[in-house]
């Protein structure tokens, strides 16, 4: 069977020649009409009967999904997942996130609308339209305005609507042929998934090239290379060739107490805890414990964390019986100066924090080893 | 008719007799005969301008922010004066083609194109100067939102961050909206060229654009959709600029007129840039037909009505000064014109608000020379706006102890004067190698211009 | 309509009037004078801006020549008879300086910030500006309006020309006497707070108004039959300008309070708190969502705008909205809490009588549209393309 025809398309001279002609095409049971012109004519919307476009209505979805979207992401990251808490305001600083809401909801309001209108209401592209193949389609992106006879029903007869078409005044009358429906071959298909290869290839070596070469150009280095010595930098004008210098004899830290104890067991008699018995101090202490020593002692202090089965180092066990009868005093110590490969944390960690981590460890002991009258 | 006077009656914003091919034939054509050899000497100065200032930046990437004029207390010197002038620039183009699209306005038919090309070139340019400014431009993406090692995100709160977004969605709209309006004129490209290859090029950038009535029919919808919505994007964006400033609490930028004062200014400064360049165009490429003297007259007044909300702008802004008896507030405005930049403030003053006011007078709206120099004295006297905000303020804030002085380096200089290169070498590109007017926008006046005329002649 | 439903309308506006005016009065006595002269002033200050914006919508029709609107020009024309109207109200305003401005209290003289502001903030200039800006509002009333009025009868185009003429100085005046008006009038009440964005941000909330109170008039007369050939696209228009005066009024009001709550200055940032905390957060929020988001929303697409019964809807919302508007910024000079009761529904009943009464007599005076505007023809031509 033979496929049937596009369409037989006319060509008129004016936008007032095609609006009057499609009425007297209409008008000899022509119903299916299609025109093409070279810039929007206001009236063939109606003459030819078409609907709406629905699109603002998907692009005031998109627009309002933007904006929830981004107001939505910008609490969530700056007041929920990580409070920024600057200039004295609240974790909720609405006002300030209407900006970037605004701009988000516009960005896909305006490539809905451009890409919506292209790719789905218009369903382009159509390279195998066959007025592309058709000399007429010069002329119609120019100054001429075409009319379209799309065949309905199975009396059509390609003479009848050419005769139609000249009679309301179309020229250069032709017959669109059906646009082909064949399918790609696989010839097709192996060049285009070589080409796709090829340029996954291409793309691939050059970002890896880029990533070997780049990170070691390091533009604007004069913040980092600038006559100055950093820290622990040999100096040869002091006499001890130190570039830092040690502060006189006897100086003190602010907020820092020296432990002038020399070992374990002296920091046990000597060193007493400061701080109040209150929970918020257990708080600070599980905080604090969580953070430094639970990577070695496990967040259960048992010494059996993760790094354990990493590392050859056996870090102490705090629920033993020898950690139980240790002094608290004796535990600041090993805190703040280390013991055996443990190391000082006197640096780290502020006087008031070991206390607390030491009043933590006491809880942590209880926990695992609760005497009845707890559990009650 | 014929008894309403001469002032009431409507001048055609086509002139004299043309066909719907002929608009293809004298404006489409320039994209596709060689240009004159001045076009090439022109584009050789201008790229070699802006090869200079592309080689400061790169002298400026690989020796510091040093280089520049920077420094405390004026931490923003050169680079944000010119991006506020840069962005201001291109908000001309929107302003034409979209709001005045709105408002239905045909005489931005034949000028949006082109409008809308400066857009996306200052924009460029624009772009270039946050960019090299934020100390390691090799880090950009830090800018943005993405989950990383830091375990942290951007502050939203921060209006340099809605800065980022501002900027990047009305670039990447501008250039949608550009492209969108190409579509149609790019199909008619493929039907005057004889090459095969750029046939399939044309046929492909028009994704086979055949001009169907319905096509058109969505297609009007999502232009006039895109205009709706770029005008608010074209509102909030220089709204969002001026809130780097206006946000603070530093005398001069926290003011509460910045918004609308900043969008003012850019129309205003983008409108000017626009009269240059078509005062230029309209002559050079002979398209006095399609860009009338009517086309400049109202240009010229859009000129004319934005100087005055600006000089509005500014008494208000001098007023509140005094009014909010803030004697730091005070002090900085009595700086801008009678400290020891006075210069600044004076010339601001007398390029924007008393220079226009030449253009009340009809003559000067349509004589070239008077409108040029009117419109460069804007430009100039924006720019020189900006320099007055950042660098004036900046450098005379609340402690007497922490006042400086500012002085631009001749990278300063070159890397402004390489912007300038960058889009009048673009520019040049486009008048000569894309439609430079919508033609399918200004055929459906020809029609109507052409109907009038007979019915003129007829009566 | 006949004679006599208009007589019957005015007698009932009439009565309406009278009771007010007893509510008016028994404010002062009951109530005090604070309560009094707050409402004296936020009547003063919405009529203002309706009259001045339904001249700004004439002025921007001359000077845009836009075709659409010169049908419906006649309503704006109408409801600016309310300027001259502004001159006793403002007369008995003048009482309120002593009573409520914080810069006449005594121990402003000890306010250093008041103190610098005294040379704008003095009583002989304060007189004297408002007599300035009521002249310059009367006399452009006239130069607008009266001679429109008698164009109808000698379809002369050389006064369409002289008026054409005369519109954009009435622009600059308009932008300089309205920035005043707001600094004095309603800014001043606190005269230790300032933003420079007010004059704009009063002038963005009297056009939207203006529309709305225009779009009421046109559809007023339309619906008895005396817009002959006006049509949906012409109320689209309408529809049109006021999503965009909504726009912008959200853009400007958004914009100074994210600003000074940014900045977050003492002495910016407390006129906000005093608008924003207890009682008056409820009206802050109706504030936001109603004069925004409602007509917003509301207007959004081509076929609402071409709505007219969601139109007239949405016009006296918008209306209902420069009350709140204007009620949010002047009733906290009273201090803390929420001031609404039946004094205010008296100052509403008698200046909505006294003001449709105006309005309604001056709906008699000339034709319903400029017949001799040389462009009504192709004004009542005008198509949406």
């Amino acid at each position: 069977m033979r496929k049937p025809a596009y369409g037989v398309l006319a060509l008129f001279p004016s936008a007032d020649a095609l609006l009057k002609a499609i009425p007297k095409v209409k008008a000899k049971g022509y119903a299916k009409l299609e025109a093409y012109t070279p810039y929007p004519v206001h009236g063939l919307d109606a003459a030819l009967g078409l609907p709406e476009s629905k699109l603002g209505i998907l692009v005031f979805l998109m627009a309002a999904f933007g904006a929830v979207g981004v107001f939505a992401f910008e609490w969530w990251a700056n007041a929920v997942n990580y409070p920024l808490l600057t200039d004295g305001k609240n974790a909720f600083s609405w006002p300030a996130w209407i900006p970037p809401t605004l701009e988000g909801s516009i960005f896909l309001g305006t490539f809905t609308a451009a890409l919506a209108m292209l790719f789905v209401f218009n369903e382009l592209p159509f390279f195998g339209h066959p007025l592309l193949k058709s000399p007429a389609i010069d002329e119609i992106t120019r100054d001429r305005f075409g009319l379209l006879i799309v065949p309905s029903g199975a009396s059509f007869d390609e003479a009848d609507a050419a005769a139609a078409l000249r009679a309301a005044g179309g020229a250069a009358v032709e017959t669109l042929p059906a646009p082909s429906d064949e399918k790609p071959d696989a010839a097709w298909w192996t060049r285009t998934a070589l080409a796709i290869a090829a340029a996954c290839a291409v793309a691939g070596g050059a970002t890896a090239f880029a990533i070997r070469v780049f990170p070691t150009v390091k533009p604007m280095v004069n913040m980092e290379v600038q006559p100055r010595l950093d820290a622990q930098e040999p100096d040869p004008f002091f006499a001890n060739g130190r570039g830092m210098r040690l502060p006189p004899e006897g100086t003190v830290p602010r907020g820092e107490l020296p432990i002038l104890v020399a070992n374990l067991d002296a920091g046990g008699r000597v060193l007493i805890d400061p701080l109040p018995v209150t929970a918020r101090v257990l708080e600070r202490g599980r905080r604090q414990f969580d953070l430094h020593c639970a990577v070695c002692h496990d967040r259960l202090g048992t010494g059996r964390a993760r790094l354990s089965s990493v590392y050859s180092a056996k870090p102490a066990d705090l629920q033993s019986s020898t950690m139980r009868r240790m002094a608290d005093g004796a535990l600041y110590w090993v805190i703040s100066r280390g013991y055996n490969t443990m190391p000082a944390y006197a640096a780290d960690v502020s006087p008031d924090d070991r206390w607390a981590i030491v009043r933590y460890i006491r809880a942590l002991q209880r926990s695992q080893d609760a005497p009845e009258r707890d559990l009650k | 008719m014929s008894s309403l006077p001469e002032s009431l009656r409507e001048k055609p914003l086509v002139e004299g007799r043309v066909t719907l091919a002929d608009l293809d034939e004298h404006v489409q054509s320039l994209s596709e005969t060689k240009p004159p050899r001045s076009w090439y000497v022109a584009v050789a100065i201008t790229s070699l301008v802006a090869l200079i200032g592309l080689a400061s930046v790169g002298y400026m990437v690989s020796h510091g922010i040093g280089t520049m004029g920077n420094n405390e207390p004026v931490v923003w010197g050169f680079p944000i004066v010119n991006f506020v002038f840069w962005v201001g620039i291109g908000h001309a183009g929107t302003l034409i083609s979209v709001i005045l699209l709105l408002y239905r306005q045909r005489w931005r038919n034949a000028i949006s194109r082109t409008a809308e090309a400066v857009t996306v070139f200052a924009f460029i340019c624009a772009m270039m100067f946050p960019a090299i400014h934020i100390g390691r431009p090799w880090m950009p993406h830090w800018l943005l939102p993405y989950p990383n090692s830091r375990g942290m995100w951007i502050d939203f709160r921060s209006p340099l961050i809605w800065d980022v977004f501002a900027v990047f969605t009305y670039f990447g709209v501008s250039i949608l909206f550009w492209y969108m309006g190409l579509i149609p004129d790019l199909a008619s490209l493929r039907g005057r060229t004889k090459s095969k290859v750029k046939r399939k090029v044309f046929d492909l950038l028009s994704w086979g654009w055949v001009g169907d009535a319905r096509h058109w029919l969505q297609y009007e919808k999502a232009y006039l959709i895109l205009a709706g919505l770029t005008t608010t994007l074209a509102l909030s964006v220089h709204s969002i600029v001026s809130m780097d400033f206006a946000s603070s609490i530093l005398p001069g930028w926290h003011m509460t007129i910045f918004p609308p004062y900043f969008v003012v200014g850019a129309a205003f400064s983008g409108f000017a840039g626009v009269v240059i360049v078509f005062a230029f165009v309209r002559t050079t490429l002979k398209l006095e037909g399609y860009i009338t003297e009517r086309h400049m007259d109202l240009l010229n007044k859009m000129v004319l009505f934005l100087s005055c909300v600006m000089t509005y702008s500014y008494i208000m802004e001098g007023f509140t000064a005094w009014y909010s008896s803030n004697g730091y507030v005070r002090y900085i405005f009595a700086n801008y014109v009678f400290g020891d930049q006075w210069w600044a403030g004076c010339l601001t003053i007398f390029c924007n608000c008393v220079l226009p006011q030449l253009l009340w007078f009809p003559k000067m709206r349509r004589s070239v020379p008077a409108m040029v120099t009117v419109a460069a004295g804007v430009t100039l006297g924006m720019w020189f706006e900006r320099y007055t905000i950042i660098i004036l303020s900046l450098h005379r804030s609340y402690l007497p102890a922490t006042w400086g002085t500012y002085l631009p380096t001749p990278v300063d200089f070159m890397i402004l004067l390489g912007s300038v290169g960058i889009f009048l070498t673009l520019l040049l590109l486009f008048l000569r190698k894309m439609p430079i007017i919508a033609a399918w926008e200004v055929k459906p006046d020809i029609v109507h211009y052409q109907a009038k005329g007979a019915e003129v002649e007829h009566a | 309509m006949s004679a006599a439903t208009t007589n019957r309308r005015a007698r009932a506006l009439w009565a309406a009037a009278a009771i007010g005016a007893v509510g008016v009065a028994a404010t002062y006595v009951l109530d005090g004078a604070p309560r009094f002269w707050a409402n004296w002033l936020v009547w003063f200050v919405i009529l203002a801006c309706v009259a001045l914006g339904t001249l700004f919508l004439v002025a921007l029709q001359h000077i845009t020549g836009s075709l659409w609107s010169v049908p419906l020009r006649r309503v704006p024309e109408r409801i600016a008879a309310l300027t001259p109207w502004l001159v006793p109200i403002a007369a008995v305003a003048l009482f309120s300086l002593p009573a409520v401005f914080s810069w006449t209290q005594p121990g402003a003289d000890k306010i250093t910030p008041l103190v610098l502001k005294s040379a704008w903030l003095n009583y002989p200039f304060f007189i004297l500006r408002l007599a300035a800006c009521l002249a310059i509002w009367v006399l452009s009333y006239r130069l607008l309006i009266t001679r429109s009025l008698r164009q109808d009868e000698t379809k002369d185009p050389k006064v369409t020309v002289s008026i054409r003429r005369f519109a954009p100085a009435f622009m600059i005046l308009l932008a300089l006497t309205i920035t005043v008006f707001a600094f004095d009038w309603v800014s001043s009440l606190e005269a230790a707070w300032y933003s420079d964005m007010f004059g704009v941000y009063l002038f963005a909330g009297a056009v939207t108004s203006a529309v709305a109170a225009t779009t009421l008039g046109v559809i007023y007369l339309h619906r008895r039959g005396r817009l002959p050939g006006v049509t949906d696209d012409h109320l689209y228009n309408l529809g049109g300008l006021m999503f965009g005066f909504t726009i912008f009024w959200g853009y400007i009001a958004f914009s100074q309070y994210l600003l000074q709550w940014y900045a977050n200055l003492p002495e910016e940032v407390f006129w906000f708190q005093q608008r924003t905390s207890g009682k008056m957060e409820g009206v802050f929020i109706l504030l936001m969502a109603g004069h925004f988001f409602v007509p917003f929303l509301g207007l959004m697409t081509r076929s609402d705008k071409k709505n007219w019964r969601r139109l007239r809807g949405i016009a006296i919302w918008v209306l209902l909205m420069e009350f709140v508007d204007v009620f949010w910024l002047i009733s906290p000079i009273q201090g803390r809490g929420l001031h609404l009761s039946w004094p205010e529904a008296a100052f509403a009943l008698f200046f909505l009588s006294a003001g449709l009464l105006v309005i309604l007599r001056a709906m008699n005076r000339g034709e319903d549209m400029p017949v001799g505007d040389p462009f009504l023809a192709d004004g009542l031509k005008f198509h949406l393309r």
